[in-house]
């Protein structure tokens, strides 16, 4: 739409601008420029550099950081390595502390570009101390914005404290301008972790002010930025449209080097949409441009499209031509993620076309790289994890402390009476190992180790679901019927309104008094041993009660065999006294039991138990 | 009639655990033929690329790559995997979005007999590699946005975000949906509560009953106080809980 825009007038603007020594505004009117007329504005600083008159030092290097930001945008990455060291080096010279910063920051960029991340890193750091040093505004925030891209992919915490920043300063400031950006950058963030509704209102919120500043290469940029979240969600009708209205943009402001990037991602969209010609017609649009622009590694990209349509359409050998060209158009700046896509899809074609060998050798590079990717990935992610982790713990560790005592003591109790209880399911196991029948070895093996996980699953959780305390006590009792044999029956019997899904209790809360009817109720007993669990919802008391009778030979019988034994084994009895006395500890309501055999000491052993449930 | 085999690759970094495996394939399940075992990842990937096996027994708990890892080598799986796991609440959670079957050892040669016949089924690949994939998601720490469900007879992917309450009802829970939609899974509340302990925005009210804390309308006092769900859906909100709940809708 500016294409008509007088030149002539812009350039006289801002000479005049330059002649009032007014260089702040000139700069910016350049950078103005740039959103409406690539051209005009090369033809612009071409001008001002060949005009002996203008010396200020200062100004000329801002000229300087406006092209290198061209170069970057443009990805002519050998040119603007040039310039920002003759750049930076004139910075020092005049020791232009400011300007310094920026073109540094610049040089954190490149370094990115070539998967140098040490030295970027190391720069970065200087850059963030030469900033503290000057104390200006404009600097932090540009710091800021930088910050957010130099941390982006790596820590997305950290991008977001930096973003967050630059959006802060930029309101406290008024900067319009880099207002609109941080509100764009808060949206690829977002986009970053996923939150598409809140990515899509950042930007939108931020393309309202880029339209009234009358920035159409940043609007065009937003637009691709909203492209991505409609092709993440898969509604590609928004996002074909987003694209068109960027090219348009683009076009306009004769920005190639961007139409290009949205054919390349016009050419994906219609991939996945197998609408292969239109995709076609993308790519080798791409191409065009790109190669006019002498853009090899964009060549290098939209040849791998092409590649990706020729294998949909099943053509493998123009394919495999086209993937190796890929490569070698984008030698030393692909990165293990886009290699390891080229061999993926080479790979099959390889196997496909029956070249064994070849396949071979791209397989094992191909494996190799994953390994590679793996491995960063793992730590990325690892670290992230971590981050999250300590935040969530400190919350967790304050909230806890004051139950930490009297749970650590419960979790030892539960920790002693476990060994118990496997060794005597293990003793049981045994027997039948000398039965010879495979098949039933193998199903109780797998009986015990499901009995094993459950009870290993329960002991690190407050409550499980009675059901699951149930199914524990029901391969108790299995293994223990199949050491008694026939003699032995259980029964477990839940009453109609005992919803066990639902109702929760402490793990093996039941299972000793279970244990200690087999042990002292029935294991003297000639003859047949039964026992009954019986559970009931007291729905009036919100309770749950649990009766375990057994016909053995009563309590104070056990007691005087035992006594007798040397073995006075009632150490269930005392730990559950003791967890019961714990558990009430804890919560309002009353966990308890109580023998109902005091008057009955021939005919066996009789306990409710009452555990209290939620409401 | 001759059965046709099913070829298969087994994947275990311990030997005795891929000989015992194969003992009972062997014995129990004659229509399985094995054509290699695998000791890691990597071998395996080249396995299965080599041999186009139509079923891989996947050992979970490796070292160095986690059998979940190989999902990573192939962006679509045209093979059938066969979990198994020595158990981990880690695997467990991976095991639980997705509504993936796994084998626990030491095996149960009915449960064995069970998988192997499944696999004979005709599985959907599409339902199949989506299920996958939230395994890769569990595997690379996203955050839980997509949970696959068993109903009986399908597999409904419910995204969290349009979930109102899922409330219990006895060994089944059921999901109400934003659009109207419920859906009876077979598994109990509990274990939604256990899949969902990484999602803030869910919270147990009840014991009957886990809330969406977006969907949250309001906080009625009355009756021993419950709760409004946008749809107008009131659940009761357990005293113990109450503290915790207004502490969360205050965030």
């Amino acid at each position: 739409m500016q294409t008509e825009s007088p030149y002539p007038i812009f350039t006289q603007q801002i000479k005049q601008l330059v002649a009032e020594k007014q260089f702040t505004e000139a700069v910016w009117q350049l950078t103005f420029l740039a959103h409406q007329n690539l051209h005009l504005l090369q033809q612009c600083i071409e001008d001002i550099k060949n005009d002996s008159t203008i010396t200020n030092r200062e100004f000329l290097l801002q000229i300087a950081l406006l092209e290198i930001e061209q170069m970057l945008n443009e990805q002519k990455i050998e040119e603007a390595e040039v310039v920002i060291e003759n750049t930076i080096a004139q910075c020092n010279a005049i020791n232009s502390t400011q300007t310094l910063v920026i073109a540094q920051l610049q040089k954190v960029v490149l370094c990115a570009f070539l998967q140098k991340k040490d030295e970027a890193y190391i720069l970065f750091e200087q850059c963030e101390a030469l900033a503290q040093s000057i104390n200006n505004v404009e600097t932090d925030i540009q710091l800021a914005v930088y910050g957010y891209h130099f941390y982006s992919e790596s820590n997305t915490n950290k991008a977001g404290e930096y973003i967050y920043r630059a959006l802060d300063l930029a309101i406290r400031h008024k900067h319009v301008y880099w207002q609109a950006y941080s509100l764009m950058h808060l949206g690829t963030l977002n986009t970053i972790l996923s939150n598409h509704n809140a990515a899509l209102n950042f930007f939108t919120e931020s393309f309202v002010l880029l339209q009234q500043l009358q920035l159409n290469i940043s609007m065009a940029d937003n637009l691709m930025c909203q492209f991505n979240i409609f092709y993440r969600l898969k509604e590609f009708d928004k996002a074909i449209a987003c694209l068109n209205q960027a090219i348009t943009l683009s076009e306009n402001c004769g920005w190639e080097h961007k139409i290009a990037i949205c054919y390349g991602n016009l050419s994906t969209v219609y991939l996945q949409l197998s609408k292969f010609e239109e995709a076609k017609q993308a790519a080798e649009k791409d191409i065009e441009i790109s190669h006019k622009l002498n853009n090899k590694f964009n060549v290098g990209t939209a040849t791998y499209r092409l590649g990706r349509i020729e294998t949909a359409l099943g053509n493998t050998n123009s394919a495999i031509q086209l993937f190796n060209e890929s490569i070698e158009l984008r030698k030393n700046r692909i990165s293990n993620n886009q290699l390891v896509q080229v061999y993926y899809y080479m790979l099959e074609l390889y196997a496909k076309s029956g070249d064994y060998k070849k396949a071979f050798e791209v397989q094992s590079d191909f494996i190799r790289l994953k390994l590679e990717i793996l491995n960063t990935e793992k730590t990325k992610e690892n670290e992230a994890l971590r981050i999250k982790y300590e935040t969530e713990k400190r919350e967790a560790e304050l909230r806890e402390a004051r139950l930490q005592h009297t749970e650590s003591e419960l979790k030892a109790l539960k920790a002693q009476m476990n060994p118990h209880f496997i060794f005597n399911a293990l003793n049981s196991i045994q027997e039948i190992f000398f039965l010879g029948d495979k098949r039933l070895a193998n199903k109780h093996l797998a009986r015990f180790s499901q009995l094993m996980r459950n009870i290993l699953s329960a002991s690190g959780k407050k409550t499980i679901t009675l059901k699951e305390e149930i199914v524990m006590l029901d391969e108790y009792l299995a293994l223990e019927a199949l050491r008694f044999g026939t003699s032995f029956q259980y029964n477990i019997e839940t009453n109609e309104n005992v919803d066990e899904h639902t109702l929760e209790v402490p793990p093996m809360i039941i299972q000793p008094f279970v244990e200690n009817a087999v042990k002292h109720g029935l294991m003297h007993k000639e003859g047949s041993k039964t026992i009954e669990l019986n559970f009931t919802f007291n729905e009036a008391k919100n309770i749950l009660e649990v009766m375990v009778a057994d016909n053995g030979i009563g309590r104070k019988a056990s007691a005087i065999i035992n006594q007798r034994r040397n073995n006075h084994n009632s150490f269930s009895t005392s730990a559950t006294q003791k967890r019961f006395d714990i558990l009430n500890q804890l919560t309002t309501q009353k966990f308890s039991f109580k023998y109902l055999d005091e008057d009955a000491l021939e005919a066996g052993t009789k306990v409710l138990i009452t555990l209290p449930t939620d409401n | 009639m001759i059965q046709e085999k099913i070829t298969a690759i087994i994947v275990d970094d311990e030997e005795k655990a891929r000989n015992i495996l194969q003992l009972l394939l062997d014995e129990y399940c004659p229509q399985v033929s094995v054509l290699s075992h695998c000791k890691n990842v990597p071998e395996a990937v080249l396995a299965i690329q080599k041999q186009q096996p139509q079923v891989v027994f996947l050992d979970v708990d490796m070292p160095g790559y986690s059998g979940f890892q190989l999902l990573d080598f192939f962006e679509t799986v045209n093979f059938e995997i066969i979990f198994t796991t020595a158990f981990s609440e880690y695997a467990l959670q991976a095991f639980r979005v997705s509504a993936i079957d796994f084998l626990l050892k030491p095996i149960d040669i009915d449960q064995l007999i069970d998988a192997v016949k499944k696999t004979a089924r005709t599985m959907q690949p599409e339902v199949y590699n989506k299920q996958l994939n939230l395994i890769r998601n569990n595997e690379h720490n996203k955050t839980l946005e997509t949970i696959a469900i068993s109903t009986s007879g399908s597999i409904e992917f419910v995204q969290l975000k349009d979930v109102i309450a899922l409330l219990a009802d006895r060994a089944y829970t059921k999901i109400v949906l934003t659009n109207g939609q419920e859906i009876i899974a077979s598994k109990n509340i509990k274990e939604f509560d256990e899949m969902l302990t990484t999602n803030s925005h869910f919270f147990r009210v009840h014991r009957s009953s886990i809330v969406n804390l977006k969907q949250v309308l309001r906080y009625n006092k009355t009756e021993g106080g419950n709760i409004e769900m946008k749809n107008g859906l009131q659940v009761p909100l357990t005293k113990d809980a109450k503290e915790d709940f207004m502490k969360k809708m205050m965030q």
